[in-house]
């Protein structure tokens, strides 16, 4: 691995560049001389609504994409991602739920959070017992399993949504938007306690995955106890999709255009695929995010409407490019 | 010398549906066993109850004298490496990057190290695949698959190999260099089990033929020993003929039947 270094380094340097850069840029010029005044308009809309935004952009970036890029491994498929398996919607589902029941009412996360882990797990439990029901389980069984996941989700939200009361109706539908917020600093801590250490887990166990991802039996066959190695992947996968999404809602394919590219550029070998593609996953969604706010700037669009603009149409060319390869 | 399988009235069942009886068979160190038989008799599963993939429903399995279901997976990984017969790769793999997955017994640094890229050198030197090491496995022919898939399992050390229908996609050249090459593996104490379709290769350098037939041995013994027209066609199932070349005994299908 000669690349290493180098390629790690990169991505550090655009994880670091897009912290320094987006909460530079927005409709209201910054004056970096101000920056340091802490009562000055400039130094407060920098330190409290720029950059734990711009932070909050990155680690659910960073979390999107190396979850992508894990169930892509366990599932065999370059187009298995939190959202295409209906993790995503798992956990939006677990969020309703709680803010329809009330536990996300102060201003605590805690309930939000539980309930949110808890939807991203059960879907994913689903998931793999589809999968692991059968020898050999097709990518389109998988979507189609997704979609009728993200189905019934979105049917019980829209039905929890139709009989809660219109302040939590309306707490329901802006959380469904799906964007990345100006945070709390603490809610941001928080969200680092689950993200990071669930990302140093994925990585460390980086060779497990590039046995999975060829085949189970072959993985066995190397000596890896494959079982358990599995059960670690989905907890920890459940983790980082369920967490983010409970924060910021559903954003879609932020697990698949980064995950994509790097291994088409960098190769699959999971030790420096995952580093690289939580650096740049986290610096892609926080330059989405900033276009989003820049772009029809007062006006703002979720950060969720740039990825799955950008997202929908990239699915489609993989599953295009993949049907012509087997002709 | 003791064997290194002792398999003892082996069974496995799945889905109600008997796989393996009463299997009773010892190998050892130094010797090319190849295991033969009609489609669905057994023969894969046999091997990945060697492998430890399968479990046994009765009897015992021993390596080392050792049940293999109280075997790790890493330490087993260590003293058996199995060849399957395809493997699909998802992702664009390199096969120096395949070849070095078969270290992953023997890593406990997240990088490799330098006796993990001295053992994957000889592995792809002795199966021929040098030439190939940048090469996506994904776009290989069959041929040069198996060829690295065996230098992968070779990477492990192990001292037993076992190959599933290795040498069904490769050329006769490749088909006759494989051989020499699990021979040679033979005489420097590897135990090979090979299973295959073709008697003529298992003739000519099987030390021992283990011949399955639903499930159960119909017989074991040296290539000469097992070469009787009447034994083979109980077990295949057709008119086949034993012809003797250079003191081996290749088979070839009785003539003068045009309904085969």
């Amino acid at each position: 691995m000669i690349r290493f270094w180098p390629v790690l380094l990169l991505s550090c340097a655009a994880a670091l560049l897009a912290l320094i850069l987006c909460p530079l840029i927005g409709p209201t010029p910054m004056d970096l001389s101000k920056l340091a005044e802490p009562e000055s308009l400039e130094s407060r809309l920098f330190w409290l609504a720029r950059l734990p935004r711009v932070i909050l952009a990155l680690l659910a970036g960073g979390a999107l994409a190396s979850a992508g890029v894990l169930f892509q491994a366990l599932m065999r498929d370059a187009l298995a991602t939190p959202d295409t398996l209906g993790v995503s919607s798992g956990a939006s589902l677990g969020a309703v739920v709680a803010i329809c029941f009330g536990w996300a009412d102060s201003a605590r996360l805690g309930g939000l959070w539980v309930a949110s882990l808890l939807g991203a797990g059960l879907v994913l439990l689903i998931v793999v017992a589809l999968s692991s029901s059968g020898r050999n389980v097709s990518s389109f069984t998988l979507l189609l399993a997704g979609i009728t996941i993200n189905s019934m989700c979105v049917a019980v939200m829209l039905f929890l949504q139709s009989v809660t009361s219109l302040g939590r109706s309306l707490a329901i539908t802006r959380w469904l938007m799906g964007g990345v917020d100006s945070v709390e600093y603490s809610t941001l801590a928080l969200l680092c306690l689950f993200v990071l250490p669930a990302a140093v887990v994925l990585i460390w166990r980086s060779k497990d995955w590039n046995l999975l991802a060829v085949g189970q039996s072959w993985a066995s066959a190397k000596g890896l106890d494959t079982r358990s190695s599995l059960r670690l992947g989905y907890a920890v996968g459940s983790i980082l999709a369920g967490s983010v999404t409970a924060i910021t809602g559903p954003i879609g394919f932020a697990g698949l255009i980064v995950p994509h590219t790097l291994r088409m550029l960098i190769g699959p070998d999971h030790r420096l695929l995952l580093p690289a593609s939580f650096l740049i996953g986290g610096a892609f969604l926080a330059a989405c995010d900033t276009i989003g706010r820049t772009i029809f700037a007062p006006a703002e669009l979720p950060v969720g409407v740039i990825t799955a603009l950008l997202g929908g149409p990239f699915f489609l060319w993989i599953l295009t490019s993949r049907a012509t390869m087997k002709n | 010398m003791k064997p290194v399988y002792q398999l003892r009235q082996a069974s496995v069942v799945k889905n109600a549906q008997p796989l393996l009886e009463n299997i009773d068979l010892e190998l050892s160190a130094g010797e090319l066993v190849v295991i033969l038989g009609p489609n669905g008799a057994g023969k894969s599963t046999l091997l990945r109850v060697l492998a430890g993939l399968e479990q046994l429903s009765a009897g015992a399995a021993l390596l080392s004298s050792e049940p293999i279901a109280a075997i790790s997976r890493r330490t087993m990984a260590r003293q058996v490496a199995m060849v399957e017969p395809t493997v699909a790769l998802p992702f664009g793999y390199s096969v120096e990057q395949v070849v070095m997955m078969g270290r992953a017994p023997h890593m406990d640094a997240w990088f490799e190290g330098s006796e993990d890229w001295a053992q994957v050198e000889a592995a792809m030197r002795v199966m021929d695949c040098e030439n190939l090491r940048n090469r996506d496995f994904r776009n290989l022919s069959s041929g040069e698959m198996q060829r690295v898939l065996v230098a992968s399992a070779l990477a492990q050390q192990p001292c037993v190999l076992l190959l599933d229908e290795s040498a069904a996609f490769l050329d006769v050249r490749h088909q006759m260099e494989l051989f020499e090459a699990l021979h040679r593996l033979t005489s420097q104490g590897y135990l090979v089990v090979a299973v295959t379709h073709d008697w003529n290769l298992a003739a000519r350098w099987a030390s021992r033929i283990v011949l399955l037939k639903s499930g159960r041995i119909a017989a074991v013994g040296s290539p000469t020993e097992l070469a009787s027209a009447p034994l083979l066609n109980e077990v295949f199932g057709v008119p086949l003929e034993v012809l003797e070349i250079k003191g081996r005994p290749p088979i070839v299908l009785q003539p003068g039947d045009p309904a085969r």
